[in-house]
């Protein structure tokens, strides 16, 4: 199908541990599926501080939302170790929204506004090394 | 035709009806048309507080097309009104017929959105989130979804 060929022809990066594939208030143009390793999606806190939101693990997708409300990216997108990501093409998706049902697109923008105001609303304490081990430990145990 | 009036119903509300009651399953989401409709929580105290006041335009009960949560707030036609009602039913067929990028997508951003109000109720509450643990789980869901967009 020509649908398939045009996924398959996508560009694919690696990063470093702790690269940043982009930064929180950064236009956004792309969207990228992790393809191996993991991404950790970090955003700025009050006073100044860094929280994580989330890992997006292999197979995992982030970066669609400033692509399609044409904002600034609501958090830092930073390799945790080494990592490989495809970026999806801008006017493949905005050419999809163009084409898709105007109720569906209508909620999907709606979505969009909805997590960027629940997050902005939400008073996340920043990670700390203590917090980040403690987690670590707390999920080994069964 | 008459699957879509149905499923994208117009609703006419007279001023002091109750539209939906906070706790309520929520399975639509209303465009209004025409009158102002009032969005009001239950405080501490068991009396209604008011949130804000929507008019022409505006949309509200957006949360039951992408979670399957309980009505956060109740809403009551302020004065004679005509809405647009569309249901998750509507949505899901769409998605059905959709491009298999926009329901993958879409998916992701429920998704996403679920998580988003989960972290804000455990922020809430404990004043600590759970992270990794909570959002693997989320992460196997967005997995499922991403195969339709890889084509996998």
């Amino acid at each position: 199908m020509a649908q398939d060929n045009q996924v398959r022809v996508l560009n694919r990066r690696s990063y470093y541990d702790g690269d940043v594939i982009f930064h929180e208030g950064d236009t956004g143009s792309q969207a990228f599926v992790v393809q191996q390793g993991r991404v950790r999606i970090v955003r700025t806190v009050e006073g100044g501080e860094k929280a994580t939101l989330g890992i997006i693990e292999a197979g995992g997708i982030f970066g669609e939302m400033a692509l399609i409300d044409k904002s600034t990216r609501m958090a830092s997108a930073i390799a945790d170790g080494t990592c490989v990501c495809i970026s999806i093409p801008e006017e493949t998706v905005r050419k999809k929204l163009k084409a898709c049902d105007p109720v569906v697109r209508t909620v999907i923008l709606m979505m969009i506004r909805m997590i960027r105001t629940v997050a902005d609303e939400t008073r996340l304490p920043p990670d700390t090394v203590d917090a980040l081990t403690r987690e670590v430990t707390e999920e080994t145990v069964p | 035709m008459s699957d879509t009036a149905s499923a994208l119903g117009k609703r006419r509300f007279e001023a002091g009806d109750i539209i939906f009651m906070e706790g309520d399953p929520g399975t639509e989401t209303f465009l209004i048309q025409t009158g102002r409709v009032g969005l009001m929580k239950r405080g501490a105290d068991g009396l209604f507080e008011p949130l804000a006041t929507l008019g022409p335009g505006q949309v509200f009960g957006e949360m039951a097309l992408a979670t399957k949560r309980p009505r956060a707030a109740g809403a009551r036609a302020l004065e004679d009104c005509q809405v647009i009602a569309v249901s998750r039913a509507h949505i899901d067929e769409k998605l059905k017929d959709a491009d298999p990028f926009i329901a993958a997508l879409f998916r992701i951003l429920a998704g996403n959105l679920e998580s988003t109000l989960d972290r804000k109720r455990e922020v809430e509450r404990a004043g600590r989130p759970r992270t990794d643990a909570v959002l693997k789980g989320r992460q196997e869901a967005l997995d499922r979804a991403m195969d339709d967009l890889t084509g996998a």
